[in-house]
């Protein structure tokens, strides 16, 4: 079931477009979906828009089979905004109280849940003092505790670990497995593209309000076909016979790049080596990180092949 | 129960500002200070001689008038009554001076009191609460001086507020310029103090504590999480202005009621209407505040919000003062037109206070227009009366004039205050983010 769902989605602000075209996506329940894109690309407007924030100007957009921003389908969404600046006459108690209160959660359970959740976020010995008295990471400690206070079956997160330490980011991702478990779906905005690339089950990569790249980590990162071999100090690449099987081979360095066409397999190559008797001591199926993705088609300028396989190649 | 918790919410944020607490202090010491007031009821020889006090003074300053000095002896209550108002008296006045010639020109000059003539004019107009009042000059003992000899029978007093009496403020220091009536004293501390500098301190200090409700719910950073809950922007901000709406509540009716205490305790006047003024100042403050919800929605600056509320609070105050001259003028000119009767000259068409026509016409239509301070202010001032004056007191300080009515008064203003919600709701639903 498609939890949040998106066609032809755009917002235009007097001419010009915060998201433009094209955006379509489609995150499925107990998604951890990661939404990518240098600052201005369109992120936090996709967001807004979710959550009714802010209107959209053509398309549609839906959320838990609901037009997105009711107030019914906000009562089953947490949101961690970017930038969030809690009133600081609030003690992180009494905002948890309040954001519950608005999500109708009773006072009883309102007076369980509170102290499990600042204690699940790290705070609660922390949860009587002002606010303003926070630092950065407890701030967002919080903002993560009363997205999650109402047991929503979505949350949004702008950068949930902006500010916090290492430790605190990982303790964060792991909480996000274990919402992904209880079947909540996850909506994750973040520049950290290695922690993305930990936790998200799908990616989409919006410039400059267009979506440009979206699939599952794997689909994103996989180059089909490029392998790296190195063989013994001094032996000769059998680069000609390696021509002959109709691959293409390019020497970089002491290492030599392989590249097969779909469908065909390393094999051969192996046991050429084999057969002439060369020692081989490196063999890897050569991968693009997400980070390579992302500077290739976030930065580029449409030419995302030819991005990705110079970021492949500096690699 | 959102209702709730956003009004919590603003209590929280109002309370976390120290001008809350401030507020609540000032409040405090306010009533302490009315508490302070003391009414103490004067007996017929006090206030002889406060007269006489300022009448010798005056005459001192005047040597061509013989010198005289005026004292009052042999005062006593020949009935055995506790309460002023309810004594026989009897009392000597005694006009000396240096010699028989000097009280010749005094009695001469006509200096009030000094004949007997004079004197009981002047006990019938000054003290004529008094009953059976006998004056009598006795034979003169001494070259110089004259003796007169007062002697009264019951008052028309019939109960404690209607007595003269004289203030002492701050627990005993005494005000005895501001002597009067009882019911005067009282109304006079819940007008001029209470209603009208205690008011305006209100509804000045909760604009400003107000202000900042609306511009910090719409920062940056703020504002993504209220509406990003389930509720309605029109709803949120509505809920925000009754929370403000609360604050300036809860302030005046703490003020209020601890002034009423005050009095109540302090003089014995447990005026009902005076409670009126809760009402009253806090529609005052909702059309206040609606105008400052406006301004911060559209520009969400509390300096702004502030600024624009103190403006529109005085364009409708001139309007209705204006407009109350304008009437004052043309009621006094009918009444003039009416004494003359057939030969008052024609009406000329001209402006009662020397304005254009056209401009009276438009202070007339702003006045009726725009949101009701003045006739809540004017109101406010009935209820005060009502609750402490007698009718005739009233009529005398010109206070029975007719009024707008409460329906009137009241649903022009909330018409306003709809109107102005409607329009920072309808800018509120139609911004972004």
């Amino acid at each position: 079931m498609a939890v949040i769902e998106t066609r032809e989605l755009r917002k235009d602000y007097g001419g010009l477009f915060a998201l433009d075209k094209n955006v379509n996506i489609t995150v499925e329940k107990g998604q951890i979906y990661g939404l990518l894109g240098q600052n201005g690309a369109g992120k936090t407007t996709l967001v807004k828009i979710l959550l009714g924030i802010v209107r959209k100007t053509t398309g549609e957009a839906t959320l838990l089979d609901e037009p997105a921003g009711t107030i019914d389908v906000r009562r089953r969404v947490g949101y961690l905004p970017e930038d969030h600046q809690f009133p600081g006459y609030h003690t992180g108690y009494s905002l948890l109280d309040f954001s519950a209160a608005m999500y109708g959660v009773p006072r009883d359970d309102r007076r369980r849940i509170i102290p499990e959740a600042l204690n699940v976020v790290g705070i609660k010995a922390s949860q009587h003092k002002k606010i303003k008295g926070y630092s950065k990471g407890m701030k967002q400690r919080l903002g993560i505790a009363q997205a999650l206070l109402h047991k929503p079956d979505v949350i949004f997160l702008d950068e949930p670990t902006d500010g916090v330490d290492p430790v605190g980011r990982r303790e964060i991702r792991e909480l996000m497995g274990r919402l992904k478990d209880n079947k909540q779906t996850i909506f994750l905005n973040s520049h950290l593209l290695g922690e993305v690339e930990l936790i998200c089950d799908r990616v989409a990569i919006l410039r400059k309000g267009e979506l440009v790249r979206e699939g599952t980590v794997a689909d994103l990162t996989e180059q089909k076909g490029l392998y790296e071999i190195r063989l013994a100090p001094g032996q000769k690449f059998p680069e000609a016979e390696t021509r002959k099987l109709g691959l293409n081979v390019t020497a970089v360095g002491d290492v030599w790049h392989i590249t097969i066409a779909d469908g065909k397999a390393i094999d051969p190559v192996v046991q050429m080596i084999a057969a002439a008797g060369l020692n081989l001591r490196h063999l890897v199926e050569k991968k693009v990180s997400l980070e390579d993705v992302f500077m290739a088609v976030a930065t580029g300028d449409g030419k995302d092949a030819k991005n990705l396989a110079r970021a492949s190649e500096a690699k | 129960m959102k209702l709730f918790t956003v009004l919590k919410d603003s209590y929280r944020e109002a309370v976390d500002g120290k001008i809350f607490q401030a507020m609540v202090i000032i409040a405090g010491l306010f009533i302490l200070f009315v508490a302070s007031i003391s009414y103490k009821p004067l007996t017929l020889k006090d206030t002889l001689e406060n007269q006489y006090r300022l009448l010798n003074r005056f005459l001192s300053n005047n040597p061509g008038v013989g010198s005289p000095t005026f004292t009052v002896e042999n005062y006593q209550i020949t009935n055995g009554a506790t309460e002023p108002w309810q004594a026989d008296y009897e009392l000597d006045i005694v006009l000396t001076c240096p010699n028989k010639d000097a009280l010749a020109l005094t009695r001469k000059s006509g200096i009030p009191g000094s004949k007997l003539e004079t004197l009981k004019p002047m006990f019938d107009q000054t003290y004529y609460y008094l009953n059976n009042v006998n004056i009598r000059e006795l034979p003169s003992e001494t070259a110089g001086q004259v003796r007169f000899k007062v002697t009264t029978q019951g008052t028309s007093v019939t109960e404690a507020t209607a007595w003269p009496h004289e203030p002492t403020v701050l627990f005993g220091v005494n005000a005895p310029i501001f002597t009067g009536t009882l019911r005067s004293l009282v109304y006079m501390v819940e007008q001029s103090l209470v209603n009208f500098l205690g008011g305006l301190a209100l509804l000045l200090i909760g604009v400003i504590i107000t202000a900042g409700f609306v511009p910090n719910l719409l920062r940056k950073g703020t504002l993504d999480l209220y509406i990003v809950k389930p509720i309605g922007r029109s709803e949120l901000l509505v809920y925000k202005y009754i929370g403000g709406l609360l604050f300036a509540l809860i302030l005046t009716s703490f003020t209020v009621i601890g002034v009423w205490l005050a009095i109540g305790l302090r003089a014995g006047v447990w005026a009902p209407e005076f409670l009126m003024l809760i009402p009253i100042i806090t529609m005052y403050f909702a059309i206040l505040y609606a105008v400052s919800v406006l301004a911060a929605v559209l520009t969400r600056s509390a300096l702004v919000a502030i600024l624009v509320a103190l403006l529109a609070w005085g364009g409708f105050s001139l309007a209705g003062y204006l407009n109350g001259k304008i009437n004052t003028a043309r009621a006094e000119e009918g009444k003039l037109r009416q004494m003359m009767g057939p030969d008052a000259p024609p009406a000329d068409g001209g402006s009662a206070l020397g304005l254009p026509r056209n401009a009276e016409t438009a202070i007339h239509f702003a006045a009726r227009a725009l949101p009701r301070g003045w006739d809540l202010d004017t109101q406010s001032a009935r209820a005060i009366a009502h609750g402490v004056l007698t009718e005739q007191e009233i009529k005398k300080r010109n206070l029975d004039e007719e009024l707008p009515s409460w329906a009137e008064t009241v649903g022009v203003s909330l018409g306003w205050i709809a109107l102005l919600l409607g329009l920072a709701c309808w800018r509120f639903e139609a911004r972004d983010g």
